[in-house]
């Protein structure tokens, strides 16, 4: 796997990208879309019971953390994982099947195109909503940056597994919609996860998007820690990020090998 | 010295619950520098070859070597030894340009001087008038052009061509087959399915006739010819047949000679006897027709199909 | 609309998952409540919600971006191809409405019965010439998607996401700021969210009286759809002078 490859295909992204008309301005009003939702249900509630809840009266903080971090973190899974659909409906899987390890160079620099996307579409409404709903910018910012990128390593490796479902099944679109929005509500993305059963509150505990919303909203707001304190949560993040890319690889290597073994790659 | 080995290659996959066996036992050498054709009908088996060799599919026994690496072992390697055209103007990105196409190939490939080398491919398949438009703007063979120009950016010592030239038209088809010869004159190895005739005819070394997952021969296109057992015919239309007739039963190694409505119809014997024969009886030669075995009678006579089947 | 249906079914895995979506979205326009809300005085709003989603949901996805699954899978020029009437087909689209409405409607209202919360079954009818209305934004947006490509599924989200707030499907007319509420008010969706709600439930209707707000909602019930079948004419014209049929 050669960096020069990973160059060339978050440059093929960007390019991609650009080339569709509102592209990345649609993006962007969907961060916003996806906090103004909440709040709109938020205007016509009890805050002091929200409060209580959450530690924070600042539901517009909240919300907005909760959509930036969702569209920054959930939505690049979808775009991994759906890649290889694309690819093979526009029918280029194959070519980057064929040359040395380009399906590996090319899924490293979608990551990027990610991460880039992610600070991009998550960067603006963020920095707009320090401005506009009372955030202080200097309030523990790195402390949230580095949940943020930390917390990119272990979605990389979730893709891994959303990657291998998309090959192993067919149409597969509805099913990484209802993923995508269970994850978002698993992740805490509206909602204080110590609302949950027990048992759904364990599922949302083994995302590592759980940690990064958290932590990102606990940096910035004030809010308590699901684990205490920012170490004993950065620690916890730091654990996905060791074992999610090991398994989602695994995975992933194991269904692409079944799937070299049936019908190959690239039919559907 | 043989740069594609395959010894006992096996490939079954389940679909629906049923086991198809997709390739059935193939023994296959391709030499380097050779232009090699594959000829099958639909479904023969010469796509799950393809993948085999190029390890888009992994067989279910069997050895497969590229330019020395064991496709199993060595997949990587034997990637960079390949280009591959498969699935034609959908193998290369349409929101891109055909250069921006081929520098991220390029770079999949590893290629240091990808610069260089995309310039010598767009002055060498002549790509200048479109290469930097996107691709979702070209004609079908400006597509293909650009696809084959990625399958040639890692200078590869193999190529894989899967039905290149099925979407062209005449003049496009006969570009393509042009560099396609050029690049095998300068030492490339071509592997080159068709269900084309002529084209097997015109670019081919050796051809391997495959079909439900065996090859059924193995040999140059004549001596596939050969075993049809069919003779060159030549059709003589003649003022006075009957008299020629005669004389022609006379000339070695003719097989038969038969008189249709004013032609004499020879089977077998060398061209200039017959021909002295002829003009030697004094009668006048109006027309002269020969027709060669052809590859259609021989694939018919292997599979029982015709090639369009 | 026998093949629409028939492909759903042929997708298992797609069809449980498009059910289970309806629970997904339920619990997570529940639980949003219950953050802000004490007791079930959300769950009402939330389960008409959910009704009035599946149907844009559906339409907007099912008629919208219909058109642009066919480029992906190859079969766009195909369908260009044949005979039929191109905007009869993309009508019959909306057979996939019909078909999952009522399923979440089923599910709502029995959700509405376990928290005892009690509903006039006559806002069903309500539905009808807001299905129309659909029906003219699903053809615009299947025009649009034509046109725009890839950006047409960003399209369809930002659309949606929009309607959400601006007709106030979770959430009373009155949170939404003054603007916004203006802003509300020029979209005829909303009477016809709000129509639907307040008999729903039995709730006073928010913007105008209830017969103002049906009168509007059959007016724009006969509008919207010409003016997306315009919408769509003019983008399919556009797509097929600039021969973008097959590009994705």
């Amino acid at each position: 796997m050669s960096w020069t490859g990973v160059m060339a295909a978050f440059r093929v992204k960007i390019k991609e990208s650009l080339r569709y008309r509102g592209y990345w301005i649609s993006d962007l009003g969907f961060t916003f879309l996806m906090a103004l939702l909440p709040i709109m249900i938020g205007r016509g509630g009890d805050i002091d019971a929200f409060e209580a809840l959450t530690g924070t009266g600042n539901y517009y903080g909240y919300m907005l953390l909760g959509a930036c971090t969702f569209m920054a973190i959930d939505a690049p899974l979808w775009q991994m994982g759906n890649w290889f659909r694309r690819e093979q409906q526009i029918g280029t899987l194959q070519s980057i099947y064929l040359t040395p390890d380009g399906s590996m160079e090319a899924l490293g620099g979608l990551a990027l195109f990610c991460l880039f996307r992610s600070c991009i579409i998550a960067g603006i409404p963020f920095a707009t909503g320090f401005v506009w709903f009372g955030l202080e910018p200097s309030r523990g910012i790195i402390l949230a940056l580095a949940f943020f990128i930390v917390g990119f390593i272990p979605v990389c490796g979730l893709s891994l597994f959303i990657g291998a479902l998309v090959l192993r099944l067919k149409e597969t679109g509805a099913l990484l919609n209802t993923l995508q929005m269970s994850f978002g509500l698993l992740m805490g993305m509206w909602v204080q996860v110590s609302l949950f059963p027990v048992a759904v509150r364990a599922v949302s505990y083994s995302l590592p998007m759980t940690w990064v919303a958290s932590g990102v909203r606990a940096s910035i707001m004030g809010m308590p820690y699901l684990f205490g304190s920012w170490e004993s949560d950065f620690i916890a993040l730091l654990m996905h990020s060791i074992i999610m890319p090991v398994l989602g690889a695994m995975v992933f290597l194991y269904v692409e090998k079944r799937v070299k073994m049936n019908s190959g790659v690239g039919s559907f | 010295m043989a740069i594609v080995e395959i010894r006992d290659l096996y490939k079954e996959y389940r679909a629906r619950g049923k086991v198809v066996k997709a390739l059935n036992g193939i023994d296959l050498t391709i030499e380097e520098g050779e232009f090699f054709g594959l000829l099958g009908p639909n479904g023969a088996g010469k796509t799950t070859l393809i993948q085999c060799i190029t390890t888009l599919l992994i067989p279910t026994k069997g050895e497969i070597s590229v330019c020395g690496y064991d496709a199993l072992r060595e997949p990587s390697k034997v990637r960079a030894s390949i280009g591959c055209m498969l699935t034609g103007e959908r193998s290369i990105y349409w929101k891109l340009t055909g250069r921006e196409n081929l520098d991220y190939f390029g770079a999949l490939y590893h290629i240091k001087k990808r610069r260089d080398r995309i310039e010598e491919l767009i002055s060498m398949l002549s790509l200048e008038d479109f290469i930097d438009r996107r691709v979702e703007t070209y004609s079908s063979g400006q597509r293909m052009k650009v696809a084959f120009a990625k399958t040639l950016i890692a200078d590869p010592p193999v190529i894989i061509l899967d039905e290149p030239t099925i979407t062209l038209d005449v003049l496009a088809s006969r570009e393509l087959r042009q560099a396609i010869k050029e690049i095998n004159r300068n030492g490339t190895t071509v592997i080159y399915t068709t269900h084309l005739m002529f084209e097997v005819e015109e670019l081919c070394d050796r051809v391997a006739i495959i079909d439900e997952g065996v090859i059924k021969a193995l040999d140059t296109v004549e001596g596939l010819k050969r075993i049809s057992g069919d003779e060159r015919r030549i059709k003589l239309s003649l003022s006075d047949p009957s008299t020629v007739a005669e004389a022609l039963r006379g000339v070695e190694s003719v097989k038969e000679v038969s008189e249709e409505n004013g032609s004499v119809v020879v089977v077998g014997g060398a061209l200039d006897s017959i021909l002295k024969a002829v003009l030697s009886s004094g009668v006048e030669l109006k027309d002269i027709d020969v027709s060669s075995p052809d590859l259609e009678n021989v694939f018919l006579k292997l599979t029982g199909k015709r090639l369009e089947e | 609309m026998r093949k629409e249906i028939r492909v759903t079914m042929r997708y298992p895995v797609n069809f449980a998952c498009s059910l289970a979506m309806i629970f997904v979205f339920a619990a997570l326009f529940g639980s949003v409540g219950a953050m802000f809300f004490s007791g079930g005085q959300m769950i009402g709003l939330s389960l008409s919600g959910l009704i009035i989603m599946e149907a844009f949901s559906d339409s907007l996805w099912g008629v919208g971006f219909s058109l642009s699954a066919e480029r992906y899978q190859g079969t766009l020029e195909s369908f260009y191809l044949t005979p039929a009437n191109r905007f009869a087909s993309i009508v019959a689209r909306f057979g996939i409405t019909f078909f999952w409405t009522p399923i979440t409607i089923l599910l709502c209202l029995l959700f509405m019965r376990a928290y005892g919360i009690s509903y006039d079954l006559s806002a069903l009818l309500i539905l009808l010439p807001l299905f129309s209305m659909l029906l003219g934004l699903g053809c615009a947006l299947a025009g649009l998607c034509l046109l725009y490509r890839q950006t047409g599924q960003l399209l369809i989200n930002v659309t949606q996401f929009s309607l959400m707030i601006l007709c106030a499907f979770f959430f009373p007319f009155s949170s939404l700021p003054q603007p916004l509420l203006w802003l509300s008010r020029a979209v005829p969706f909303s009477y016809g969210i709000d129509a639907f709600r307040a008999t729903l439930l039995s709730t006073p209707t928010e913007l105008l009286g209830i017969r103002a707000e049906i009168a509007i909602l059959l007016i724009f019930g006969i509008i919207v759809p010409v003016a997306g079948y315009c919408v769509y004419k003019i983008a399919e014209r556009r797509v097929l002078e600039e021969g973008g049929l097959r590009i994705y």
